[in-house]
């Protein structure tokens, strides 16, 4: 049972290690948008996120605290495709075991670069629009240590945005195929989200462009089971739903923004833990490229 | 030292005097999906890389943009509508307030600047019509119409079949640069 054990374990910190690298352009907190970035400009979006995990179904007072902070790039290629690239760079990692024994951990995790491609289009009022977009992209074997997949992980999505007046509505689903790699695959994943938000101030906007949202956020995940060594891993995949309220002050030069996820509904496989929340924090600024 | 100050003003004067370089002076733009402040940024950005522009204000509810230009601007429609649709944005309309030379040889036109001429036109009882003799008569010298050829005129209005290369301006005021008089 040792080596199964490692695999747990194992399991466990791929599937952490591809928590949901969240979007970039424009609003959703948790959730992808499909809103345009204009072409040859960059948005850098700088997250910190804090996940705690300490409600262990066996009962043997397993704790589990990560703090992660996904980097991300977007570049509008042109007005209808947009680039993402996130880096999640793992900042502290702290696994209480069973026993009582303490790991800590840090490095990188696994680079994502996703295409986004508008097909739909309907601008059709002052502050009203309505998107559609395909994400297709890649996730690349970057991770340090067991941060990682060690995979080439095909990525493809939708995402569609509805924005009227004061509210807004985004919804996207994404698909991650995971592959095999020296006899270990981590589960598919799939990811749902949909997102409100309200603009709570101002009720107009005046000459100074700024304004303050609240959201609420559906977040939901869906992980296949690992296989290693020929053999799957009971403790690992499973599902996951979120209940996310957030906050957010966009101006005209940055976004700043907090988003607490809040469990819903757990239905791990296994005895793995189960998530406490997450809290997120993050940043947006956008900068001008000029690479034409 | 007088006669110093008496060569500034007769400077001052003079180039007061003289005509404002041709080109687009104002321009105000219809935008429809921006919807928030990072948006409009995204614009704002894009839109300041037309040539000559000093100033662009968004006005995110009315989906309006206004802008400005510095004196003898080469901006034209064409760069106005790439920079909104750099932006990932569509121009629903434009209305400019554009000054240059008036040109009678095939119609009425106006030349801004060598890269921008525009036909104008009028409504008149409902219809669009090339604009009249009588709407131009205030800024005319003579009874001829080769003798609005060469003047300098102001004119404001929304313009049309914007990807023509001779767009069209629906004229809603006219004005002589040298007399000021406004239709």
């Amino acid at each position: 049972m040792r080596p199964l054990r490692g695999l747990r374990t194992l399991a466990l910190l791929a599937v952490f290690a591809s928590l949901p690298p969240s979007p970039a352009a424009a609003q959703g907190i948790n959730t992808n948008v499909a809103l345009a970035v204009a072409e040859d400009e960059g948005i850098l979006r700088s997250q910190l996120r804090y996940r705690r995990a300490t409600d262990d179904p066996l009962g043997n007072g397993r704790q589990l605290d990560v703090v992660a902070a996904p980097q991300t790039l977007v570049y509008g290629v042109t007005p209808r495709i947009t680039a993402f690239a996130t880096l999640p760079i793992i900042v502290y990692r702290r696994l209480e075991a069973a026993d009582g024994s303490v790991r800590r951990d840090e490095g990188l995790g696994d680079l994502r670069l996703l295409g986004r491609v508008t097909f739909f289009v309907d601008d059709y009022a002052a502050l009203s629009s309505r998107r559609l977009a395909l994400l297709i992209g890649m996730k690349f074997p970057t991770g340090t240590g067991r941060f990682g997949t060690d995979s080439f992980d095909p990525i493809i999505g939708a995402v569609g945005t509805w924005a009227f007046n004061r509210h807004e509505l985004d919804l996207d689903a994404i698909y991650t195929v995971t592959t095999k790699r020296r006899d270990f695959e981590a589960g598919d994943e799939f990811r749902y989200d949909l997102a409100y938000r309200y603009r709570l101030w101002p009720e107009r906007f005046g000459r100074r462009l700024q304004q303050f949202n609240a959201l609420l956020e559906l977040n939901g995940r869906w992980t296949a089971k690992t296989r290693a060594e020929g053999m799957t891993v009971s403790d690992s995949g499973g599902n996951l739903l979120y209940l996310s309220p957030g906050a957010q002050f966009i101006a005209k030069r940055f976004i700043v923004e907090a988003s607490v996820q809040i469990p819903v509904w757990q239905d791990r496989n296994g005895s793995q833990l189960e998530d406490d929340l997450i809290a997120v924090l993050s940043v947006r600024i956008p900068f001008t490229l000029g690479l034409r | 030292m007088k006669w110093k100050r008496r060569l500034a003003v007769s400077l001052g004067l003079l180039l007061y005097a003289l005509p404002a370089g041709a080109g687009i002076l104002a321009a105000q733009l219809r935008v429809n999906g921006l919807s928030c402040p990072f948006c409009a940024f995204g614009i704002e950005k894009k839109l300041f890389d037309v040539p000559g522009v000093r100033d662009v204000e968004v006005f995110l509810d009315e989906g309006r943009i206004a802008l400005t230009f510095e004196p003898s601007s080469e901006a034209t429609v064409e760069d106005l509508e790439r920079a909104v649709l750099g932006a990932g944005f569509e121009l629903s309309a434009l209305s400019l307030e554009v000054d240059g030379k008036i040109s009678s040889d095939q119609g009425v036109r106006l030349i801004a600047h060598p890269r921008m001429t525009f036909r104008l036109f009028e409504t008149r009882a409902g219809d669009r019509r090339p604009i009249s003799r009588e709407s131009l008569r205030h800024i005319r010298e003579t009874d001829e119409p080769d003798g609005l050829a060469g003047k300098t005129v102001l004119v404001e209005g929304s313009v049309t079949d914007r990807g023509s290369t001779e767009p069209s301006l629906m004229v809603r005021s006219i004005k002589s640069v040298a007399d000021g008089s406004e239709r």
